[in-house]
């Protein structure tokens, strides 16, 4: 059974489409992740979804309960993490848990706030205030009052932007682990490894519109290319050649950086050289791998995905 | 109900950690009335008493005598009412008894009544049938405002009067007091300042404390994240507000119990009158501090009005000093701002015991602003 349904969506801001006419499914217990550039329309996506922004058009449904235009109605089934973290500066992490847990119908007992604190990892940090927590715990706590009402599905909005890599990873396990207890997780981001890592499915979405809906690996190996080498040169050099002599299905330049697709790496990797070899260049920082989701962006939209 | 406790136990937890705020909001107006309160106050000398006798016989000196052996008082003989009541109002005397004439003559038929009742009473008769005897009269002119001067000269007057009394009459009763209150000129400056300081200290934290607050939340989007919740937001900001009014009333009790304890200032009128005032006139503040958070994109702005909107209240409000002799022109001015009505208000309570009934002018005038500002904020309050 499908936990949300979202048809044909549309916003518009003046004459901005900030979401165009976006449809997609999240299934019950799925990571569901939503991928785009800044300015997608990501935020806006989903703070329709959470009953904070009025769509223009489109219809959309929390376990069959429609948001719009009552959306009083569904705010009992979801946890919401807002893009910008809002908390308050003199409360400590158990009283602000205790708090926004007073806001729902059910009860959030002592023990409860317990099992948060342990699932976010902040059992140590229950007494400390908001302005003594790192980045990274700040998320997790604002992770945790998405949780206060035990909710069907969970909103995460941009969780791990501005963290550093080892706050990310923990953040990645505190979300697995609150999806294998059964939670819905709908989630934003515009790293491409994390939706990678994390979601069961992933929505491309560029300009307010979603481009292609899949699992991460349907959506590289809808590319067709296997494995990606990517290199620099001290000279420049003609694609169409560098095609031809690789024997790739596909290359590219941007920023200085080549990059050629390749099912055959072996044959590709000795023309490149036997190449370089007749042409007097130098290959430098050679990279071979196999394809990601940054490449399939860059595929549908030519363009990559941080700016 | 329990929600709304809930919202406001965390409000008020996040009142008292938030020391910067305390300072401003309790210490700083204390350290203010302290100050102004020394530096304008001076010390307190003995209160000056004048007496003006006109019996003058034996009774009656033997009464001045009793003035003179008090030590907490300085005595001061004049020979005409009219004179001595110049002199209080100059505020060269605190009190004037006057001892009227034809005391002794009252005093000693008071006595002959006393006896007699005494002797029918040894005689058997129903004590119920004599009629009491009728008090001497002493007259008292004292500003009741000036409150630690009225207090002691009234204290020592009737102290005088009782010791005479059981030495001349045997009974305990036959003088009394009628006091006349007369209003001096030379009110104490921190008997002003103290109900001024609390009409500032409402209007402040409303202003800063309050529109900074809601400012903030909705900046960094709090007030967002509790509209994804079921709580009606209306709620939190109900829990706020109470929240400030509880504040108000803790903050004023602060300033009165310091008052009284390093200077002996004392609240004339009743503390309801008191705490009806201080109710509305922080709900007044309320209001308008919801309209400038109504509009004010972030707390840059939201002070920066707040100090447009306090600093001329500040000085021409009559927080630190009288505006009743200020020049015409600047009349209307003094007319338009709130905290003149919320500072008259609270010092007629406070140093005038005037009860509600006699402020309903300034309670209105309240009233109505409260009115006007609620509509505005209503109609200007955005959530985002
Ligand atoms: N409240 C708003 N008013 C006007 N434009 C907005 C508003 N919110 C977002 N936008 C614009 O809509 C587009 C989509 O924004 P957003 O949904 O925040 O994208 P994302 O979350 O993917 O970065 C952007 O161009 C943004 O500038
Ligand atoms: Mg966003």
């Amino acid at each position: 059974m499908n936990t949300i349904e979202v048809k044909d969506l549309s916003k518009a801001y003046v004459d901005l489409k900030a979401v165009d006419n976006v449809s997609f499914e999240v299934a019950q217990g799925e990571i569901f992740g939503i991928l785009g550039p800044n300015g997608a329309g990501k935020t806006t996506t989903l703070e329709m979804i959470e009953g904070l922004r009025r769509p223009d058009s489109g219809e959309i449904k929390i376990k069959t309960i429609s948001v719009w235009p009552n959306p009083g109605a569904t705010k009992e089934l979801i946890g919401v993490q807002l893009q910008t973290t809002a908390l308050f500066d003199y409360l400590t992490v158990r009283e602000m848990l205790a708090l926004f847990g007073s806001f729902y119908r059910r009860v959030l007992t002592a023990e409860k706030i317990d099992e948060l604190l342990e699932a976010v990892s902040l059992v140590d940090k229950e007494k400390a205030r908001v302005n003594e927590l790192s980045g990274g715990q700040q998320q997790r706590l604002s992770i945790a009052l998405a949780l206060v009402n035990d909710p069907e599905v969970v909103f995460l909005d941009e969780p791990t932007t501005g963290l550093d890599p080892q706050a990310r990873r923990s953040l990645w396990d505190v979300i697995r682990k609150i999806n294998k207890e059964g939670k819905t997780i709908v989630l934003t981001t515009h790293y491409m490894e994390e939706a990678e890592i994390l979601c069961g499915r992933v929505a491309i979405m560029d300009a307010g519109r979603i481009i292609d809906i899949n699992a991460p690996k349907k959506l590289i190996e809808g590319l067709g290319a296997e494995v990606k080498i990517s290199f620099q040169s001290s000279h420049g050099v003609a694609l169409d050649d560098l095609e031809k002599q690789t024997e790739a299905s596909e290359t590219s330049v941007f920023e200085g950086q080549y990059v050629l697709y390749t099912k055959d790496v072996q044959t590709s990797i000795i023309g490149l050289f036997d190449m370089a070899k007749t042409d007097n260049f130098k290959v430098e920082n050679l990279q071979i791998s196999g394809a990601n989701l940054e490449d399939v962006f860059l595929q549908y939209t030519g363009k990559g995905l941080r700016d | 109900m329990r929600q709304f406790y809930d919202l406001l136990a965390a409000n008020f937890k996040m009142t008292v950690r938030n020391k910067q705020a305390l300072f401003w909001l309790f210490v700083f107006p204390l350290i203010l009335m302290g100050l102004f309160g020394i530096v304008f106050n001076g010390g307190q000398a003995t209160p000056r008493l004048g007496i003006v006798d006109r019996d003058d016989t034996p009774e009656s000196q033997k009464i001045i005598e009793g003035f003179e052996k008090a030590k907490i008082i300085k005595l001061y003989e004049v020979s005409e009412l009219k004179d001595a009541k110049k002199r209080l109002k100059a505020g060269n005397l605190d009190g004037v008894v006057v001892l009227p004439a034809g005391f002794s003559k009252d005093l000693k038929q008071a006595i002959a009544e006393n006896e007699e009742r005494r002797a029918r009473q040894m005689a058997g008769e129903n004590p119920g049938s004599v009629e009491s005897p009728s008090k001497v009269k002493v007259d008292l002119y004292y500003d009741p405002s000036a409150t630690f001067v009225s207090q002691v000269v009234r204290g020592s007057v009737a102290n005088v009067l009782g010791s005479v009394d059981r030495a001349v009459s045997r009974s305990p009763t036959l003088l009394g007091l009628k006091s006349h209150s007369v209003r001096l000129t030379n009110l104490r400056y921190i008997d002003f300042l103290v109900p001024g300081i609390i009409a500032m200290t409402l209007m402040n934290s409303a202003m800063f404390g309050l529109a900074g607050t809601i400012v903030s939340y909705r900046e960094r989007g709090i007030l967002r994240r509790l509209k994804v919740t079921p709580q009606p937001l209306a709620l939190f900001l109900g829990a706020q507000i109470t929240n400030q009014m509880l504040f108000s009333i803790l903050r004023a009790m602060l300033l009165v119990g310091a008052a009284w304890a390093f200077f002996d200032v004392h609240v004339l009128g009743s503390y309801f009158a008191l705490f009806v005032v201080i109710i509305l006139g922080s709900l007044t503040f309320v209001t308008i501090a919801f309209s400038v958070a109504s509009f004010s994109r972030n707390r840059e702005i939201s002070d920066t009005v707040s100090n447009i909107i306090t600093m001329p209240m500040m000085f021409l409000g009559g927080v630190f000093f009288p505006v009743d002799t200020a020049p015409a022109w600047i009349r209307p001015v003094i007319k338009a701002l709130p905290l003149t009505y919320l500072a008259n208000a609270l010092r007629d309570v406070m140093i005038k015991a005037e009860p509600l009934s006699a402020i309903t002018y300034d309670l209105w005038v309240l009233v109505a602003t409260t009115a006007v500002f609620f509509l505005i904020s209503f109609k200007l309050w955005r959530w985002e």
